[in-house]
């Protein structure tokens, strides 16, 4: 396969690259680009480790391409924060034990962050509708729940 | 309770920031130079003997830097016991399982290795595969293992008392038949393994697991080098479940390719081998008789259950043994008999999982449902009157020092409403309750107890040296928070080196509830005997008893006298200038029958203490789906003391997703002959957000007088507990007692439909 | 999981991939959010050498309605669809299904209108892994000659469409643009379905669906979707059912019944439309009577795809035709279309 060029935004840092057509964007992200806080936890688009921002919205990065995300920013769990500063989102996740064994973590948090991008307001149904795209074994997802709309109350209170 | 400053407390887990900023290594994250990926060929037989295995095409693909089989071995069979010795890492005589290791590639990348694999020819001689237990023991079943007579792979005898003179003297009895499907852990990680050989010819390797000790002597054999040159390495973990414990063969694969190619290798498992070639649970047949008196209290209880085991014995001893064990500690029973068998069958290996033995536990609590039905009483009274209590023996005759069973059981009544709803709720709408205990611990000869090591350097910070491991439970905090506590510092001040067999000292491993228990108690001594030498000089400075100080904030000071205070350095640095070290260690063993074992001798103290945990359910049932809307549930667990109580909810919570709404609801795998038909999380049902109820969780505290600030263990029991209140509530809900599990809705349909038809023409409609 | 190697189109406008479909035919495939696509590809169940990506093609991606016809592009994406008002005002029963498809952050935001309604048919033996299908002979569907999932064997392929928005689609008598270099084709939308496993769409090699245009009943029309699933997001439906009925005052006029992930195409119920009509609106044996017609119909069709047993499946159909039909009955008579408050 030939390479073809790929001009891509991640976390804010610009690249020029060249990609083989069937590289996945979670393939760039992990193994291009050591970026490995997206996960490969079924590789089919179901577990939703994997997620990412693709101009804001979430996205299983296990199934689009590189070559698709050309031209886009692509925001993962390591440009949450601002250089050592947390993304209140994460310090809502670290506060209300949202996270055990944290392999979800990634993409509950891309999934959240998207959502609250979206719709700051949004109310507990929307949130568990939205995390409901993803899979946990450890939590039984209350207290991620908790934590998202912990971050949307304190927000509100921010405004 | 003591002023603790951490102990107690909700907290934050300190490993929770590497995990949200994505810095947190898994194994599959792991790199390093020169690294090669690793594939392996799997059996697509059920059984069938291996005649010969060609992989001359495979090692002439370009790319292609080592192919291992079982002829790279020394051929020696494992087990995790001396009577279990039956599996070779790379077989050499046959397969036993789809899915079962036959031959491994190191590669430069995915794809090359992928296609080396499909390079490697097998040549089999199919053999007649054999899919149930029942079937496996027939006579004329086709045998797994010549040293296993009728499939047999554990037979687990118990006898205590006589239960037929217990039968006859019962006021009632009655035998039901309990069953369930397999279920499966799928962790959120799929396995991994990283191995390399360093320039001193060390083996480091990295997987998830639930105890790397438990992995290193294994490997050490199997790969015919001394132990103290495996070194297991620390790596975060997506989660065990309770397996990940035992050596699998991915780990040796791994580092036989690493060692034949001198290169790290990396083999990462797709989520369909996670759930076909690691572990899967046990699907079990329980036949339970129970006879009891006029009050519902138990006299007798004989239970026969079939344990469908799998190609492999894996904890099989362990497996066999805990529902029974489960049981036995949470309910009296004068008489009991227990024959545990485990049924080797052409299927993966079974191992022990977090809700082990849903038939098993819903069986005997269901029952209790039925034999209270009979007796004109209350599911909530029958499970008091049979209620554990402290101070009493279980019938193997382990001595139960701490247990406040019913504490959680009238806890999570009320919390639920239970005497308000309890016979009360419209049809289709129904509430149960499940009660479960769950030792801490298992004897473990000489890989029982745990130490950890401590130093302080000059500044105060304290390093924590520890072989406890963090499968994601939060046992890295737990570390954390009792170092910081004993030592008088803080969180942030702890810095912990765990769970890595060069450094570490031996621990038992999570996957027996100990981690705590024990490796916390370990870390609390080693923690206050730094202290007493702190204490030691600090007395000299302050002039004061060293009885009567006081470590705390990085202070040590007399009682009541905070403001005269020293700061922790500068004691370290006096006694460091005296001419001695500021560091410690303290070790842990829990007072076990040491001659306790599982099939020989199941007799005696099995394990430091006991949980114990009561869940109630409340449903309802749509009767023209069959589905389950669970409206709340309530989780009461005796956790005999939380030191984190942030933590602890989590557990909980996970724990009713896992047991109950997964566990019970719409777990189980389906089969096509030997195949999985659903090795992904698209169709092995694990529950998602919006399918979990309103939870409620109850903390209740018996203070143990053995565990560290009275903690036992809070990962197991409200797991199992869910089941069992799951099934109470939709058979109450309906009206059937379920006896087959998971509880689907086309069996929901199913029972419902049988018992109107029972009911006759006459009987009005249920809605 | 990798995906095997293929080669990229980049097509800058319509003509341009219709060109790269007329050139590569039956060796390439579209590449919309690639959320089913991908999958198949990953799991060695089709091997493109070509994949056209519509990434550059927005023209396909706009709604609008004119002279209440709505017109959806193929590479609509899912979230577009719920966030459009008309759509959510007076087509319930649309904004319903497209709830349902998968889980927001999967689908909603790489899934697309097209894709769902052209994903392939699925069935618990095919849609595996090449290390379970190599074990096995090859089946109907993968080019072999069995069934696994018919007893007895069968010799053609009974897998099952799985698309969540065809049925009320079909149902609210939608029809489809599809397009070639040999010009436009517009069929309803029911056509697109070839009810053959093995290749469930009638989409020649080279040609693509373009746009669904899903005309306005006019007022006094409800529309319904019901999905049975064991989750509440991520999975295909056990049974699922659109239903668009239509009255005019107190009398049901017209009731259209599609029944999903049943058979190898949506099933559209006949003799549902009579039922309805024949009695007085508000009769609950006129829904149950519909409910059976179409677990009939359903009945013949049923096999062993998918893990949930038959016998179950086939009663689920009674049991979500009756709901899709009463929901949108409900909404027809109640003259307000929308969906209710919940």
């Amino acid at each position: 396969m030939n390479r073809l060029p790929l001009e891509i935004t991640i976390n804010g840092e610009p690249h020029s690259l060249a990609v083989e057509p069937n590289r996945t964007l979670l393939e760039l992200l992990r193994d291009d680009l050591h970026l490995t806080g997206a996960k490969e936890g079924c590789g089919e688009g179901v577990c939703g480790s994997c997620t990412a921002l693709m101009d804001g919205n979430p996205v299983r990065s296990c199934l689009t391409l590189a070559l698709e995300a050309d031209g886009s920013h692509i925001t993962t769990v390591e440009g949450l924060a601002q250089g050592s500063e947390l993304d209140p989102l994460q310090q809502s996740f670290i506060d209300h034990g949202s996270v055990q064994c944290g392999f979800c973590t990634s993409g509950m948090l891309m999934t959240a962050k998207g959502l609250l991008l979206r719709d700051p307001h949004a109310g507990t149904g929307e949130i568990k509708r939205a995390l409901s795209g993803h899979i946990c074994r450890c939590t039984g997802y209350t207290k991620i729940t908790e934590a998202v709309e912990a971050e949307v109350t304190r927000s509100k209170k921010e405004r | 309770m003591p002023d603790y400053a951490f102990i107690g407390k909700s907290m934050p887990r300190v490993d929770s920031r590497a995990k949200v900023t994505g810095d947190a290594l898994f194994t599959a994250d792991l790199t390093f130079p020169r690294m090669l990926t690793g594939k392996i060929l799997r059996s697509i037989h059920p059984h069938a003997r291996i005649l010969n295995i060609d992989v001359s095409d495979a090692l002439r693909l370009p790319g292609v830097k080592a192919v291992v089989t079982g002829h790279d071995t020394l051929g020696k069979k494992w087990g995790v016991f001396r009577y279990t010795q039956d599996q070779q890492f790379l077989p050499t005589d046959k397969v036993r399982f789809i899915g079962e290791e036959v031959a491994a590639v190191a590669a430069v990348d995915e794809d090359t290795a992928q296609e080396a694999l499909g390079r490697i020819r097998v040549e089999y001689e199919i053999l007649d595969p054999v899919f149930g237990p029942m079937e496996a023991i027939a006579p004329g079943a086709p045998l797994l293992h010549d040293d296993f007579p009728q499939n047999i792979n554990i037979h687990v005898p118990i006898h205590v008392g006589n239960v037929e003179e217990g039968f006859a003297k019962s006021y009632y009895v009655r035998d039901d038949t309990f069953t369930a499907a397999e279920d499966s852990y799928f962790h959120g990680e799929p396995y991994a393994v990283v191995a390399r050989f360093d320039m001193d010819d060390n083996l480091e390797i990295w997987m998830p697991n639930a105890g790397p000790h438990m992995k290193a002597k294994p490997l050490s054999t199997a790969l015919g080098i001394p132990l103290n040159k495996v070194r297991v390495r620390k790596i975060t973990i997506g989660g065990a479940f309770g397996g990940r414990s035992e050596i699998s063969p991915g780990d040796f694969i791994c580092a036989l390719l690493a060692r034949k190619t001198g290169r790290p290798v990396k083999i990462v498992y797709t989520r369909e081998e996670n759930s076909i070639a690691t572990r899967q649970g046990h699907a079990l047949i329980t036949t339970i008789m129970t006879g009891v008196d006029r009050d519902g209290l138990v006299i007798a209880r004989d239970i026969t259950c079939y344990m469908d085991g799998g190609a492999y014995s894996s904890t099989g001893p362990i497996a066999t043994s805990v529902p029974f064990l489960c049981m036995e500690q949470a309910y009296k029973m004068e008489h009991v008999r227990y024959d545990g068998y485990r049924i080797y069958t052409n299927k993966p290996p079974r191992g022990m999982i977090r809700i082990h033995g849903r038939a098993f536990a819903g069986g005997v609590d269901i029952q209790l449902d039925m034999i209270a039905e009979h007796l004109g009483i209350d599911p909530f009274d029958i499970r008091m009157i049979n209620a554990r209590e402290a101070g009493e023996y279980t019938n193997t005759k382990s001595y139960v020092a701490s247990c406040a069973m019913k504490e959680t059981i009238t806890k999570a009544a009320d919390r639920a409403g239970w005497k308000e709803k309890w016979g009360k709720l419209p049809p289709m709408h129904g509430i149960g309750i499940g009660c479960n205990s769950v030792q801490t611990g298992f004897p473990m000869g000489i890989r029982g107890g745990s130490q950890a090591l401590i130093k302080l350097n000059e500044e105060g910070g304290a390093t924590v040296i520890s072989g406890v491991v963090d499968n994601g439970q939060g046992n890295d905090n737990m570390l954390v928070q009792i170092a910081a506590e004993e030592l008088g510092i803080r969180p942030e001040d702890v810095q912990l080196v765990t769970a890595d067999t060069e450094v570490t000292p031996s621990d038992p491993g999570a996957y027996s509830q100990v981690s705590t228990f024990i490796g916390g108690q370990a870390v609390k001594n080693a923690a206050e005997n730094v202290r007493k030498l702190l204490f030691e000089t600090a007395s000299e400075l302050l002039k004061a008893d060293a009885a009567d100080l006081v470590a705390r904030d990085r202070m040590i000071f007399a009682k009541g006298c905070p403001e005269a205070g020293i700061p922790l350095p500068k004691v370290i640095r006096r006694i460091l200038a005296c001419g001695k070290s500021v560091s410690g260690k303290g070790d842990y063993w829990p007072k076990v029958d040491a001659k306790r074992e599982w099939v020989s001798n199941p007799f005696g103290q099995m394990c430091g203490a006991f949980s114990f945990g009561t869940t109630i359910a409340e449903v309802e049932v749509d009767s023209e789906t069959g589905q389950v809307r669970v409206l709340e549930v309530t989780a009461a667990q005796d956790v005999g003391f939380a030191v984190n109580p942030l933590v602890l909810e989590g557990q909980f919570q996970g724990g009713i997703a896992m047991g109950g709404q997964g566990g019970m609801l719409t777990e189980s795998h389906t089969w096509d002959g030997g195949f999985v038909l659903n090795p992904t999380q698209l169709e092995y049902k694990v529950p998602l957000a919006c399918d979990m109820p309103k939870i409620n969780t109850i903390i209740v505290e018996s203070d143990d007088p053995d565990g560290p600030y009275g903690a036992k263990e809070a990962g197991m029991s409200i797991a199992m507990s869910a089941a069992q209140a799951y099934a109470a509530a939709i058979s109450n809900a309906i009206g059937v007692y379920m006896t087959d599990f998971p509880i689907t809705p086309d069996k929901i349909l199913r029972a419902i439909a049988k018992k109107k038809e029972e009911a006759g023409p006459e009987a009005g409609t249920t809605e | 999981m990798r995906l095997p190697a293929f080669a990229y189109e980049l097509p800058r406008d319509l003509d341009e991939a219709l060109e790269l479909l007329k050139t590569y035919g039956p060796e390439c495939k579209i590449l919309a959010g690639g959320t089913d696509l991908l999958v198949r590809m990953k799991q060695g169940l089709t091997k493109p050498a070509h994949l056209i990506s519509l990434k550059a093609l927005p023209e396909l991606a706009t709604i609008q309605e004119s002279g209440g016809l709505l017109r959806i592009g193929a590479a609509v994406r899912l979230a577009d669809i719920l966030t459009y008002q008309p759509i959510l005002d007076r087509r319930p029963g649309l904004y319903e299904a497209v709830t349902a498809i998968g889980a927001p952050s999967i689908q909603h935001f790489r899934g697309t209108i097209g894709g769902n309604l052209c994903q392939g048919n699925r069935c618990q033996f095919y849609d595996q892994s090449n290390y379970f299908r190599g074990a096995r002979q090859t089946c109907n569907k993968a080019g072999g000659k069995t069934c696994f999932a018919w007893e007895g064997g069968s010799d053609r392929c009974h897998s099952i469409c799985q698309s969540d928005a065809a049925p009320v689609m079909i149902a609210m008598d939608a029809q489809v643009l599809v397009q070639s270099k040999r010009g436009v084709r517009n069929l309803p939308l029911a056509e697109l379905y070839s009810g053959v496993g093995e290749r469930p769409l009638t989409l020649s090699d080279d040609e693509m669906l373009i746009e669904i245009q899903v005309p306005d009943s006019g007022s006094g029309t409800g529309t319904a979707f019901e999905k049975l699933a064991y989750r509440s997001a991520i999975d295909y439906a056990v049974v699922s059912a659109g239903a668009l009925v239509r009255v005019e005052g107190n009398r049901i006029v017209q009731a259209n019944l599609v029944i999903g992930a049943v058979s190898r195409s949506p099933l559209k119920i006949s003799g549902v439309d009579e039922i309805l009509k024949s009695r007085p609106v508000w009769d609950q044996q006129v829904l149950d009577e519909a409910g059976k017609v179409a677990m009939n119909a359903a009945g013949a069709f049923i096999a062993n795809n998918m893990a949930q047993p038959a016998d179950y499946r086939i009663q689920m159909v009674s049991v979500m035709a009756k709901r899709a039909l009463k929901r949108a009955l409900e909404r027809a008579l109640s003259g307000s279309r929308t969906m209710e408050e919940k």
